[in-house]
């Protein structure tokens, strides 16, 4: 692809009462454009991504109102929803754009404030046959848990090492919300939440925002900062496939299939990756999903060590969803932002060494046992 | 006694047979003419497709004449959880769900009940039982539970 990443930038995540949405998106958005090294009057296109406001806060057009702050005006600006994949829906949307050749730099944003007072708890959908049925979100990965468990043998522990893994990674990540190592015994211990996902197996709902820059990757040979290029980037809604497969998450194959091609790289070329791990079940289904091991190889992967910092193939080094936490419409920018750190070799203590080859994964929304959206972005330097 | 309320009766509807469909003597199957709870499903004119719930169009072969189809409610369970806290549709708990095969060859999802645990491949059937309450009002919906010994027919 002709696009490339220029400019990155993200607030701390975790619970900021002090911050609404307008604050935390601009935050994030002039620390991007200074770490550009452009003026916002440059930026010609902006998405915004955000999924709850309208939910939570009777917010909608949360992207005008960012710019507004920023004095960006008389430019397109799009509002993407797309669930937890509602950021690195907006990265694609703004990768199409570049690749139209259409505008020069473009600003993608993903911002979400979740903690508003009273909590409310988020479902699938308002009237989903599955919502009615009392089928919580943590609850559809449970199920995937008990059937994967049940195929495969992987253990409960071996689950809960995949949040022992991110939370260590996030102590290493002064953005992370949550910045302490957890002992295995803590995971295990903490509440029971839908069997067999205990409390330290979800992702923490948080505040937060990330913002990109994208050029032309012609225009980025001029930029003051290294550039990431844009490999691949795919977005694909869910198969729904009736009977279900749930201990094998096939929408992912396809998507991975779809980005490897796209990008003339293969799983073994990864240095790092950055996947959707809302809970510990889905890391170890996304590793399989990705190819990084075979289907049904997953726990011996993190038993082995291979994804922590220093293995094999370092996975989540950010933390994740589980440590860094998931603003929901930020998530998706957020995972980039960490991607282009370890590419250009500025992610500090928790660098991959040598790291050329990055992959984001993210996923969004549930239907019928499957996820409503994948991307994959595959980024190169 | 408490007002009762069905939820989306446009979903199930309960049987000659009565809300577990065991209250006829015999042919809780059917085979008397009589038959327990239902689910309103729909069938594609074109490659015979079973849907549930039901949708405009078959994703198989995007025929969008599809007809309605009854499934009998027995099959077995595909996976199953335990949930420990509320949700915003059920509040007493836990409370047990999972996506049933029907021998219709479709998987739907449930809400299990009338056991401690629900084990893969534990045959059930669908009953009509109060999936919660409102004030006074009982709010029934269509659930799973597994098969007592000797209750299936077939």
């Amino acid at each position: 692809m002709n696009a490339s990443v220029i400019g990155i930038g993200m607030t701390a995540f975790g619970k900021f009462p002090g911050l609404g949405l307008k604050e935390l998106g601009y935050q994030a958005l002039s620390a991007a454009l200074k770490d550009a090294g452009i003026k916002a009057g440059q930026i010609q296109a902006v998405y915004c991504a955000n999924a709850l406001a309208s939910q939570l806060l009777d917010e909608f057009t949360v992207g005008q109102g960012i710019c507004w702050e920023a004095g960006i005006r008389e430019i397109p600006v799009i509002n993407v929803e797309n669930a937890c994949a509602s950021g690195s829906t907006a990265f694609h949307l703004a990768c199409i754009a570049i690749e139209a050749g259409l505008y020069n730099h473009v600003l993608v944003l993903g911002v979400e404030k979740m903690f508003v007072g009273a909590k409310k708890m988020l479902t699938a959908g308002g009237t989903d046959l599955e919502t009615d049925l009392g089928f919580i979100v943590p609850a559809s990965f449970a199920l995937k848990a008990n059937r994967y468990m049940t195929e495969f043998g992987l253990t409960r522990e071996e689950l809960a090492m995949v949040s022992v893994k991110n939370h260590r990674h996030g102590t290493l990540n002064a953005k992370a919300q949550y910045g302490k190592a957890l002992t295995l015994e803590e995971v295990l211990a903490s509440k029971m939440i839908v069997e067999p996902l205990s409390r330290l197996d979800c992702c923490p709902q948080g505040d937060g925002a990330a913002a990109l820059v994208l050029c032309h990757r012609e225009t980025a040979k001029k930029s003051v900062r290294k550039s990431v290029n844009v490999a691949s980037s795919v977005l694909m809604s869910g198969s729904y496939q009736n009977p279900p497969d749930l201990a094998r998450w096939h929408t992912d194959f396809r998507a991975a299939e779809k980005a490897y091609v796209q990008a003339g790289l293969g799983p073994e070329d990864l240095d790092i990756v950055e996947l959707h791990d809302a809970f510990t079940i889905a890391e170890i289904m996304h590793y399989e999903g990705l190819g990084l091991c075979h289907p049904g190889e997953g726990g011996r992967l993190i038993r082995e060590g291979a994804t922590v910092l220093g293995g094999k193939i370092p996975v989540n080094p950010s933390g994740g969803l589980l440590s860094r936490g998931h603003p929901v419409g930020a998530t998706g920018v957020a995972q980039i932002v960490e991607v282009v750190e370890q590419l250009r070799g500025e992610a500090g203590e928790r660098q991959v060494q040598d790291a050329r080859v990055g992959l984001a994964h993210c996923m969004g929304g549930d239907q019928q046992g499957d996820t409503k959206n994948v991307t994959i972005n595959i980024f190169t330097v | 006694m408490n007002m009762s309320k069905k939820l989306r009766p446009e979903l199930w509807e309960e049987g000659p047979d009565g809300p577990n469909g065991l209250d006829g003597a015999d042919g809780a199957d059917g085979s008397d003419g009589a038959y327990g709870p239902v689910l309103l499903g729909v069938a594609c004119p074109e490659c015979g497709q079973k849907h549930f719930p039901p949708r405009q169009a078959c994703p198989n072969c995007y025929c969008d004449t599809l007809v309605p189809s009854k499934l009998p409610g027995w099959g077995t369970i595909y996976c199953s959880t335990k949930v420990w806290i509320p949700s915003p549709k059920i509040k007493e708990h836990p409370y047990h769900i999972g996506y049933v095969n029907l021998d219709e060859g479709i998987t739907v999802p449930a809400v299990f009940t009338g056991a401690d645990e629900y084990s893969i491949g534990t045959r059930v059937q669908l009953v009509v039982d109060v999936l919660r309450t409102e004030g006074e009002e009982d709010i029934f919906f269509y659930k799973f539970r597994p098969v007592p010994p000797g209750g299936e027919s077939r």
